[in-house]
């Protein structure tokens, strides 16, 4: 009768003892493992959690002004604005189009965007819900970036699995010998797996709440918009996300396990030098395909938010994926060449200073090429997209330094205290102090914001730069409300209000006149169609609040102090109430702070880098434990084992630095375009090569202080110990 | 008075009839094992002995189910191996046979203790620490049975591997070179031990070995030629008698 002793099935006992014993063994590793886990679940979930407490954009902010005419205490007379309802009732706008042949179209007609459709006549149609989608945009771009941190975390423990069992594989298969069914030899693998996943994924658990929590009390948030109050967890997200992060660690030794179970367990048992290596080697390598099931789950968690109510967007992010994985295989088929081409500068740059350690590292450098590329692919996919983020938050803020430089800067903005005695003073006293100011009516929102400018006041500017006039019957659009329309200088715009139809030629898109500094939204703050004073449609409601705001500049270029003296003399009628360069110092510190999610996010991405790098490092000298054993039996330095592993850490790090500036540049290129096309403002791509240069020193400095360690622990190999047991 | 009638001759514990064996190397095959035969009494200590690549290995592996002859019938006190069945190969490991490894295979993270007591684990017996300890006390390890394998000469590693192979007191010990990675010193030693413990446990011990001066100790020594045995020799396990091994050696041409 069959007992305990003839059953084939898991032996839990044992598999545990195993485990443990194993991972005590390669204690470092191990820990760096769990690490690995953490800190990609740390940020993956932290990131849900912020985004769990992300108040929509949509929602409305502000209040209308209230309508009320008083004295003030000191006599002046103060002009309230009055409420919002009394603006001109539009019942429709349209648009009628230039000329039509240089509109979008092509690849970037195919591409969604926000922007007005330049292919029809007949009523103008804007796009989304006033720039909704840049922040939707900006919430999956984080998303994303959270995945790309647990993809390295994935990579680090799925080769830590490969190498534990190429490690034991003699281990596995005397338990075989042993009457131990391979149901238990998997189970012993599979229990280090599970104890090394369920570990770490606890430990990043533990600590995205207070990470999340953190993030959400400085005010980050994933739209760049503020967080709301609460601090909810979405527990549901974050137990799927820590189910995917055991399943990896659990996949990764699916494949090995499956090419261990064919081996052939006498050729395994062979003593080291009889056997073949190969094939211990190869299980290092195969069976990455495994990780794909579990990484597309992860993905599509993340995505799935965004799947019913956003498809154009996300057909992009797919389709920028698909490129970069094109890049990216077009790449990596270029990482072998490249660090065989990189190995021999070494090997001849260096051979007449360290003759043995080029040897010795040139020489195993080619024949583990292939090892090391997965190395140099973890190195090329974090700092590529470093530097891909990089290009797309300098693009971002260069459009605000090129916005507030025209809109902003040259302007000192005002609020009128009291009425001037008379027009034809107030303009000697413009004169007499050089400057240019324009009177400006309350802005009135929606999804056509209007405002009023005097015309006597803008016209001297814009016929000095040659443009022309504007007049009744004409309107200057803000570019990004131009681009919501689709609207070019020399369209016509149709106002239909009250049964009646008033066209306005469109003389301009620029910037650099009609800006308030107000508070508000920054897509709304700089949409805006500018009407002169004198069109019968704004008569009886805009008209009455012109002048109440004005923005000046000086006509010629003077010195600061100067602003002030000149501007001061427009008291009592006019108070300061900003200037514009300050204000544009304040927008490039909130974009500052609105992509701090990001830094945070690439910062954890990093330092999972190194760990990889340092793990993969440590697998290996582990791994190489005789080789260096004897290296030290023949008498080499602790000094020249240092600069041998150092020399391979430098090695990946060249490698993968000029990668990755490679593909993140291209990376970068392909989501400014993206950034430029689809949202409602205009982005282009700033390449800083100061910042390239500087993310490959990051990298370069990363992968050697990642080769430090395993460095130290090659010294401290007991020749003794790794010669004696064969 | 008539002589007691004769006492049937016990079956024997192993019978290996008409094992074949070839190895596939890209197109070239390669016969090992070509047919042979071979019978092992309970109890009694067995030598193989052959030139290197003669099969002696692979005859091993293809008792204990590690691999798969081609042909032939192994039986273990009558029953017959089935190679069909990777359960049935497992429970034979487990239960029946026990494997001394040339280069000892202990697991570099357990103690000599867990080592030796391995086997009792993977039976599900619990930790069988007390079989261990007698079987390392036999085998005069008592005091190594904390320490790890890197801390233990050749010689007590293979010790070590003897007690772990004895530890579920199976009918059939498979040794390959138990002696080729010690000094002579230490592998005669080894052979003492291993036949005298063997016989005590009721195992029968079946033994590859290049050496004469080991071979010595068997019962009977089996010469492995092309793949089959050429020749048998009675030795009794007369240690001191080795010139007799090698003039056979000689002659055979081995």
């Amino acid at each position: 009768m069959p007992g305990r002793a003839d059953r084939t099935g898991p032996n839990l006992r044992l598999a545990l003892l195993l485990a443990a014993r194993s991972l005590a063994r390669h204690r470092v590793v191990a820990l760096a493992t769990v690490l690995g886990v953490a800190i990609g679940m740390t940020v993956v979930s932290a990131v849900l959690v912020v985004d769990h407490n992300t108040l929509s954009p949509l929602s409305e902010t502000g209040e209308a002004p209230t309508a009320a005419t008083a004295p003030a205490d000191d006599g002046r007379f103060v002009l309230r604005l009055p409420p919002r309802r009394i603006a001109p009732p539009v019942d429709a706008i349209s648009f009628s189009r230039r000329a039509e042949a240089d509109r979008p179209g092509g690849i970037r007609g195919l591409m969604p965007s926000q922007r007005g459709r330049g292919d029809a006549t007949g009523r103008a149609e804007a796009r989304g819900g006033r720039g909704a989608e840049d922040y939707e945009a900006m919430r999956l771009a984080v998303r994303l970036a959270s995945l790309l941190a647990f993809m390295v975390g994935a990579v680090i423990v799925f080769f830590t699995m490969r190498f534990s069992v190429a490690a034991r594989a003699r281990e596995l298969c005397l338990l075989l010998c042993l009457g131990e069914g391979r149901s238990g030899v998997a189970a012993s693998l599979a229990a280090e797996a599970g104890i090394l996943g369920l570990a770490g994924t606890a430990l990043g658990f533990i600590a995205a709440l207070p990470v999340g929590r953190g993030l959400l009390a400085l005010g980050i948030s994933t739209t760049g918009q503020h967080p709301g109050a609460g601090a909810g967890i979405p527990w549901g997200d974050l137990a799927a996300m820590a189910g995917i992060s055991i399943a990896i660690a659990l996949a990764g030794i699916a494949g090995p396990v499956r090419t261990l179970y064919r081996m052939d367990v006498a050729t395994v048992l062979q003593p080291r030098f009889l056997a073949q290596d190969v094939d211990l080697r190869s299980l290092q390598t195969r069976g990455f395909s495994w990780l794909v099931p579990p990484l597309l789950a992860a993905a599509w968690l993340l995505v799935r938010p965004f799947l019913l109510d956003w498809l154009s967007v996300l057909h992009f992010f797919l389709f920028e994926a698909a490129f970069v994985c094109i890049v990216a295989v077009a790449a990596l088929w270029w990482v072998t060449p490249l660090l065989r081409g990189a190995i021999r500068l070494f090997e001849a740059a260096l051979r007449p200073l360290m003759p043995l350690e080029v040897l010795l590292a040139g020489r195993r450098m080619r024949i583990g090429t292939r090892q090391i590329a997965f190395s140099v692919t973890g190195i090329v996919l974090v700092f590529g997209a470093l530097t891909a983020l990089h290009d797309v938050t300098r693009s971002l803020k260069q459009e605000i330094v090129d916005w507030a430089g025209a809109a902003l800067a040259p302007y000192t903005f005002f609020e009128r205290t009291s009425m001037p005695e008379s027009e034809g003073s107030f303009r000697r006293l413009l004169v007499g102090q050089g400057i240019y100011f324009f009177r400006m009516s309350e802005k009135i929102g929606g999804a056509f914001p209007i405002r009023l400018i005097r015309a006597s006041d803008v016209n001297p500017y814009l016929l000095r730069h040659g443009r022309r006039a504007l007049e009744p019957g004409t309107v200057i659009f803000s570019p990004t409300l131009a681009a919501r329309f689709g609207v070019r200088p020399g369209d016509v715009l149709t106002v239909e209000s009250g049964g009646r139809s008033h066209a306005f030629e469109v003389v301009g898109v620029t910037d650099d006149i009609g800006f308030y500094a107000e508070n508000g939204r920054y897509v709304d703050l700089k949409s805006y169609a500018l009407f002169s004073d004198g069109n019968p449609l704004f008569a009886d409601n805009l008209e009455t609040t012109l002048g109440q705001y004005g923005a000046a500049r000086p006509i010629r270029q003077h010195p600061g102090y100067w602003r002030g003296i000149a501007y001061d003399a427009l008291y009592p009628f006019y108070l300061r109430t900003g200037y514009g360069i300050v204000r544009g110092y304040w927008q490039r510190r909130e974009i500052d702070r609105d992509f701090l999610i990001f830094d945070f996010i690439l910062a954890m991405t990093v330092a999972l880098a190194g760990i990889g790098v340092a793990n993969t490092m440590l697998i290996q000298v582990h791994a190489r434990e005789r080789e260096f054993s004897v290296l030290r039996t023949l008498g080499m330095s602790g000094d020249q084992v240092v600069r041998l592993l150092l020399a391979e850490g430098a090695i990946v790090g060249l490698v993968g630095a000029l990668l990755a500036a490679a593909v993140g540049n291209a990376l970068g290129a392909v989501s400014v375009s993206f950034l430029d096309h689809f949202t409602l403002f205009e982005y282009g791509l700033h390449v800083s090569w100061r910042a390239t240069l500087a993310i490959s020193a990051i990298c370069l400095v990363t992968c050697l202080a990642a080769a430090v360690y395993p460095a130290f622990v090659a010294t401290r190999t007991s020749s003794a110990e790794s010669l004696h047991y064969e | 008075m008539s002589d007691p009638p004769e006492q049937p001759a016990p079956p024997p514990c192993l019978s290996v009839e008409g094992l074949e064996k070839e190895y596939r190397l890209g197109a070239e095959r390669l016969a090992v094992l070509r047919g042979l035969s071979l019978e092992a009494r309970a109890g009694e200590l067995v030598a193989i002995m052959g030139p290197s690549g003669s099969g002696k290995t692979t005859l091993l592996n293809c008792i204990s189910g590690i691999d798969r002859p081609d042909a032939g019938i192994v039986r273990l006190d009558g029953e017959a191996v089935d190679y069909t069945s990777e359960r049935a190969r497992t429970l034979l490991r487990r239960n029946r046979i026990g494997i001394v490894f040339q280069f000892f295979n202990l697991v570099p993270s357990l103690t000599v203790r867990e080592n030796v007591a391995l086997p009792s684990l993977i039976a599900r017996e619990g930790p069988g620490e007390e079989r261990a300890d007698a079987l390392l006390a036999r085998l005069g390890l008592a005091e190594r049975a904390g320490h790890y394998p890197f801390q233990l000469s050749g010689g007590e590693m293979q010790l070590a591997s003897i007690a772990r192979a004895l530890m579920r007191r199976p009918r059939l010990l498979l040794a390959d070179e138990p002696t080729g990675n010690v000094n002579p010193s230490a592998g005669r030693r080894i052979m003492a031990t291993l036949g005298e413990v063997a016989r005590d446990e009721g195992a029968t011990v079946l033994l590859v070995t290049h050496s004469p001066e080991h071979a010595a100790f068997a019962d009977r020594i089996c010469f492995l030629k092309d793949g089959v045995i050429a020749a048998i020799r009675e030795h009794g396990g007369r240690a001191d008698e080795v010139l007799p091994i090698h003039e056979k050696l000689v002659r055979l041409g081995i």
